[in-house]
């Protein structure tokens, strides 16, 4: 079977013909599976979302090509199918809610795909629990709620859809630390146990990337780097040098290391970093452990 | 499906026209939109179109801002051109099924063009030029008489300078709506009349929403920062006249004249 | 010279927002004020400049009661605000036009509103920016603009509303230093916030838990909470959890790291 999504060496501009003209991808290749987890991150104005507006044919390559599930979608016709396969959750997506009650919002995208009414309904309790909002009244307006269930409520309605990859586009700002843990844990289990090929789109390493099985890493419109996260922070130097928000836990290894401690940096555990320091504190009773400073 | 306006957005280059006081730029262009009117006859749009080059090559302006101006509203433009083209009772010079074109109204309409477009093109140059406080304090400076009948003058520039302070942020927000609804399946651009207004709900209602949301969050910010009205409030900038202003207002009133007589 | 918060309470719409609520700011003090979604923390910083005036109790500003409606203007130059929205709290197009707004709404002569646009520009490090309008600005940016814009109004005490919940990882740690540096000025911070790593410098940190005081607290003592954080829908730091993982293998610190500099400091002794 072929990828899930291929985008061959993807070029694309803004204001073309005009003085504010540039380009905001610059030769992208990436394959993605069915079945990952990624996590894209890249600072403001790296192309991020450039790049996921290709994935359903919102934008389309000015140079190269993009093919989801076999459809190269600068050819086809029917981008309307491409979008239900790619379910996209845009940033803060509770500004996107319209519909009078709860239901009309989470069936908005079902209708224009012409679901039946009574399918509809069983979609939307089968994703009201998936997403834990099934206590709220589905009768109600979805404006009298806070702006945490407003937000899954939105995240909701796009994974009525049933779409087989699930881009998120910063999906946790904003949400205050519980929020975020629990929205982190619920999308991850959608990937875990209905095996749903997920995309995270962010600019801070800190939170994703203890979940994705993949790291992609953008910089001014290309990708530097594209790998699991254990590979990708060997190099933190780097990560640091675009201004991306690092885990506290990694840079404070990176600095020990610097200063000439023997330990790996690239470590995301909390327990594990805790016994890699305490083993080596151990080993520093004798002195000649200690790694000299590696000069620049 | 993405929205562009260059109405509204200031490009601050450094060149005589932007050091013009605004006031002036103001009177000029209202001059010019009045002459506009007034003038009926081909001869008088082109003394007026020297002018306005003149004045685009001395502000530095790229012609392309100036045309991007246009492009928004072109359908309007020759949609007028058509009406008087088929409207205009007189001489017919062709006939296509039952619409008879006209001499009168093919001059008539390509007046209109040429009316609008001039229009169009010295109001974007205007704000092109000034800076959006700049063109309010100018209008509120303008009609200050008025405020003695009651005008609300201060309110008038307060809100106009806060709606062109917006135009990007709407744009951009009305782009990330329809491209969120479009992803949900959203069909925008095809269908009936009928069913394109009715699909353009699912826009219109977050666009509102979340309008009223930041006006909330506006007012606040304004009150936290001693906004009160236009009582006791001082600016800033302070608006000096020049001879340079005086001498661009007298060129700018003799042009408007002999594009009238002539 | 302070603010005093006393058994302050709030009731929005029949809603008890805050209940009781005491602390007092001096100039030049940091306080951070954490807490949940919901826990009142936007209604206290709404109530520390008047522009909601307590139901019960008082808050008083450099010995003024911001119930007294007609010292309100000093009141509210006095104590800045600054929210979460970059872009929906700047109300001009240009940078410059925008700081100079609450100067102008001041009635200050306009020689001495463009030293303070100066000065105001200055200190948020946006000097070069000036002439640029605030749509092409980053959010950071945005942000420290806003800030400029609350400074030119000289204030002893600014209020920041979660300023860096909008913001990417560069912009907040523009805001954030921003802030530590008007601190050092003499300038009373009070920093509102869900990201608690943002408080490792505070003097203070008061946790709000259903519009009540939950604790309050050194940085130190209260970072370290990790069962009360946790109990309140907060997170704990990575480096203070790290901290207490190492605490519990057995190494011992006399002071509680509480960021990375510290802990590699301790670590290397």
């Amino acid at each position: 079977m072929s990828s899930l999504i291929e985008m061959n060496d993807v070029w694309y501009q803004y204001n073309p013909d005009s003085p504010l003209a540039y380009w905001a991808l610059m030769g992208v290749n990436l394959r993605i599976e069915r079945g990952e987890f990624i996590s894209i991150i890249g600072p403001t104005g790296s192309g991020k979302s450039t790049l996921i507006q290709h994935f359903n044919g919102l934008l389309k390559p000015a140079k190269g090509e993009v093919i989801v599930d076999g459809v190269d979608i600068s050819r086809t016709s029917d981008l309307k199918s491409i979008r239900k396969k790619v379910g996209m959750v845009f940033q803060y997506p509770e500004t996107q809610i319209f519909s009078e009650t709860i239901y009309d919002e989470l069936a908005f995208g079902l209708r224009n795909y012409g679901y039946s009414e009574d399918e509809i309904e069983e979609r939307i309790e089968s994703v009201t629990k998936k997403l834990g909002i099934d206590y709220l009244p589905l009768d109600k307006s979805p404006f009298l709620l806070s702006g945490g269930e407003m937000r899954r409520i939105a995240i909701a309605s796009i994974l009525a859809m049933e779409p087989e990859v699930f881009v998120l586009d910063e999906p946790l700002a904003n949400l205050d630390p519980q929020g975020r843990r629990e929205l982190l844990r619920e999308i991850d289990s959608l990937n875990k146990k209905e095996s749903l090929t997920v995309i995270i789109v962010s600019h801070d390493l800190s939170e994703v990337s203890r979940y994705a099985n993949r790291i992609i890493v953008l910089s001014e419109g290309k990708i530097i780097m594209d790998g699991p996260p254990k590979e990708i922070f060997k190099d933190v130097e780097k990560l640091i040098d675009i201004s991306l928000g690092v885990p506290q836990l990694v840079e404070l290894l990176y600095n020990l290391y610097k200063r000439g401690a023997d330990i790996p940096y690239n470590i995301l555990d909390m327990e594990e970093a805790a016994k890699v320091i305490v083993k080596w504190r151990k080993s520093l009773g004798n002195r000649d452990k200690l790694r000299t400073i590696p000069t620049a | 499906m993405a929205i562009e306006i260059s109405f509204g957005q200031y490009l601050p280059l450094d060149s005589f026209i932007h050091r013009l006081d605004p006031r002036i730029k103001l009177i000029i262009t209202l001059i010019n939109i009045i002459t506009i009117f007034i003038i009926k006859d081909f001869i008088g749009y082109i003394s007026l179109a020297c002018f306005l080059l003149f004045l685009i090559v001395s502000s530095k302006v790229p012609p392309l801002y100036i045309f991007r101006g246009l492009k928004p509203l072109i359908f309007f433009i020759l949609l007028t051109f058509f009406l008087h083209l088929f409207t205009t009772q007189g001489t017919v010079i062709f006939q296509w099924w039952i619409l008879k074109g006209t001499a009168e109204g093919l001059r008539n309409g390509l007046l209109m063009v040429v009316r609008f477009m001039l229009l169009i093109s010295f109001s974007t140059l205007l704000t092109l030029t000034c800076s959006p406080l700049e063109l309010t304090d100018a209008m509120e400076s303008l009609m200050s008489p008025l405020k003695r009948i009651g005008f609300p003058a201060h309110e008038m520039a307060m809100m106009m300078s806060i709606a062109l302070r917006f135009i990007p942020v709407l744009v951009e927000e009305t782009n990330r709506i329809i491209k969120a609804q479009v992803a949900r399946g959203a069909d925008i651009e095809s269908g009936s009349i009928i069913n394109r207004a009715k699909n353009l709900i699912p826009i219109l209602v977050p666009l509102f929403v979340n309008t009223f949301k930041r006006a909330d969050d506006l007012a606040l910010a304004m009150e936290v920062r001693c906004y009160r009205g236009g009582e006791g409030r001082t600016r800033m900038k302070e608006y000096v006249l020049s001879s340079l202003d005086f001498l661009i207002l007298s060129i700018s009133i003799v042009i408007a004249i002999i594009s009238i007589l002539i | 010279m302070s603010i005093e918060v006393k058994n302050l309470s709030f009731d929005y719409e029949g809603i008890s927002v805050l209940r009781d609520v005491n602390f007092q700011i001096d100039r030049g003090e940091f306080i951070g004020i954490a807490g949940p979604n919901g826990s009142g923390k936007s209604t206290l910083a709404r109530c520390l400049n008047g522009i909601f005036s307590p139901v019960k109790g008082e808050v008083v500003v450099d010995g003024i009661s911001v119930k007294d409606t007609s010292k309100q203007w000093i009141i509210r130059q006095t104590v800045g605000l600054v929210f979460q929205n970059p872009d929906n709290q700047l109300v001009a197009s240009i940078v410059e036009e925008d700081v100079a707004f609450g100067p102008e709404n001041l009635g200050i002569p306009p020689a001495i509103i463009r030293e303070r646009v100066q000065y105001a520009l200055e200190r948020v490090g946006l000097i070069n920016e000036r002439k640029r309008p605030v749509s092409s600005l980053s959010g950071g940016q945005k942000q420290r603009v806003a800030i400029a814009g609350i400074l030119a109004m000289r204030p002893e005490y600014i209020v920041l509303d979660e300023p860096t919940s909008m913001l990417d990882p560069v912009g907040r740690k523009e805001v954030l230093s921003t802030v530590l540096q008007l601190k050092e000025e003499g300038v009373g911070i009070i920093y509102i916030t869900h990201h608690l790593e943002e408080l490792v410098y505070a003097d203070k940190i008061i946790l709000l838990y259903k519009g009540e005081v939950f604790k309050e607290g050194s940085a130190r003592e209260i970072l370290t909470d990790e069962e009360t954080l946790t109990r309140i829908g907060l997170e704990i730091p990575e480096i203070p959890a790290l901290s207490l993982r190492l605490k519990g293998l057995g190494i011992d610190f006399n002071e509680t790291p509480l960021t990375i500099e510290e802990m590699v400091n301790v670590l290397f002794n």
